[in-house]
This record gives C-alpha cells, sequence and structure tokens, in this order.
C-alpha cells in the first residue's frame, strides 16, 4: 500500500469511510557487540550509526504492520500517520505508527 | 531467483508480496508459507528487496570516509585485538567466578543453587541465541540502513 499520508486528507481523493485506528509497533536491539561499539562512540561524539540504523529497522517494521493491518481491514488508504518512539530497556527502540484507516471513493 | 525466467512459485512470492494475491490464494499460500521452508525464503528476499528500496538513500560524504578508515590494516588490526583480548578476558573472569564458588566455603547446597542458577541462565541464552540465529534470514528488516 503506497497511500500512507501524514495529512488528514488525500489531494485529489475522497474518503469515504473511515474504518478505525490502525497501528503497529515493534521493539528491536542490536546485538552486544553492536552496544559496545555504540558506547564508545557516546564517548567520543559523533553519530551513533548502530542506534540510526536500530530506530531506522523498528520503524520500517511498524509501518509495516500498521500497514499489514489496514490491508487486513479493507482499507485503501492510511491517513493521520504519526510515529513515536520510547525506551523500553536501555539499547532497545520502540516505535509505534498509527494511522486512520480509510476507504477512498471513486 | 537463479533462472531467467521465475517459477511459479517465484512469481507467487512477488505476488504475495505485492498484495496481488485474492484472499483465497492468498491464505492457501500463507498455508505452504508455514512449513516450506524454501518459500518462505523466497518471500523473505523479496521483502528485503523491497525495503532496501524503499529506504536507499544516496550515500553520505562520512559514509565513505567511515569505510575508507575500516579497511586500514591499522584500524582492523586495533579492532580484531580488542575484541579478542575482551573476549579471552571474558572467558577468564568466568572462570574466577566458577573456580570461586567451587572452592568457596559455602554448604553443598548453596553451591548446587549458585550453580544452577548460572547454568539455567547460560542455558536460556543459548536458547534465545541460537533462535535468533536459526531465524536471522527471515528478518529483513536487518537491511534497512537508516
Amino acid at each position: 500500500m503506497n497511500n500512507v499520508y501524514t495529512t488528514d486528507s488525500i489531494p485529489g481523493k475522497t474518503i469515504t469511510e473511515g474504518l478505525g485506528i490502525v497501528r503497529g509497533s515493534s521493539v528491536r536491539a542490536r546485538h552486544f557487540g553492536r552496544d559496545i561499539g555504540a558506547f564508545f562512540k557516546k564517548i567520543v561524539g559523533g553519530e551513533v550509526e548502530e542506534y540510526t540504523k536500530l530506530l531506522a529497522e523498528a520503524r520500517e517494521q511498524a509501518l509495516d504492520r500498521m500497514v499489514a493491518e489496514a490491508k487486513a481491514k479493507g482499507a485503501d488508504a492510511i491517513v493521520g500517520v504519526r510515529f513515536c518512539g520510547t525506551e523500553i530497556q536501555s539499547g532497545a527502540a520502540e516505535m509505534l505508527a498509527y494511522g486512520t484507516a480509510v476507504k477512498l471513493g471513486d | 531467483m537463479t533462472s531467467a525466467h521465475p517459477s511459479r512459485d517465484e512469481l507467487l512470492s512477488m505476488a504475495y508480496v505485492d498484495d496481488q494475491l485474492d484472499p483465497q490464494a492468498r491464505n492457501e499460500f500463507e498455508k505452504r508459507l508455514s512449513h516450506e521452508q524454501d518459500l518462505a525464503a523466497e518471500v523473505t528476499a523479496l521483502r528485503r528487496l523491497e525495503m532496501i528500496s524503499r529506504t536507499a538513500a544516496p550515500p553520505e560524504a562520512i559514509d565513505f570516509a567511515w569505510k575508507r578508515i575500516a579497511e586500514r590494516p591499522t584500524q582492523k588490526g586495533i579492532i580484531g585485538i580488542g575484541w579478542v583480548a575482551t573476549i579471552v578476558g571474558c572467558i577468564g573472569i568466568a572462570a574466577i567466578i566458577i573456580q570461586l564458588i567451587a572452592h568457596a566455603h559455602l554448604p553443598l547446597w548453596e553451591r548446587a543453587s549458585v550453580g544452577l542458577c548460572i547454568g539455567g541462565l547460560t542455558l536460556i541464552f543459548i536458547s534465545i541465541a541460537r533462535r535468533r540465529w536459526r531465524s536471522r534470514h527471515s528478518d529483513p528488516y536487518t537491511s534497512v540502513k537508516r
């Protein structure tokens, strides 16, 4: 599904039905070796690529799960998509993606 | 995905990943996915490809700099020696701990409790590591860079 929007409406399209909230979440971690590398990078500064990648992995997985839920509901698009993140455990990333599944008119 | 012409299963996998199968065909395909490892691997490979194309970003200047530095023999040597020293040191520390417990002036049941606890945690760790190692090919998200 390519119709994933952060806006509440889709230019040129008419929303005919709202199917409710859809969401996907993911909690991921890197292995301990990467955490050691990240720990030292935090000391010297700069980008901690280990955690950039970790966050990106969690983001994409959460997005896919949200889209899968929308597809299961028979949605044509998802509007008002938001991401939020929190930390459950040190070194692990939790991402939650949520939005509203909608049906589009012809 | 080695031959020039995709097989029926490869075409089905592509249709599944692209969400082009009707509900009945999708259910049947998902039943096959649960017990056909080759088919699951094909679907994972396609999802990984889709993931790479979706998250592809132009390389940044720092990527080249990091790559250049990482390929230098001195850098490889420093990292390699560092890891070997750390692993050998950790094994040594584990051996010291085991020795201390074995020779501690504790009743047998206390030593047995400590031993069982460490042994149990080690087994749980091995089980989790084994599961991750065996399922790592089914995780398309590991190919996401940033």
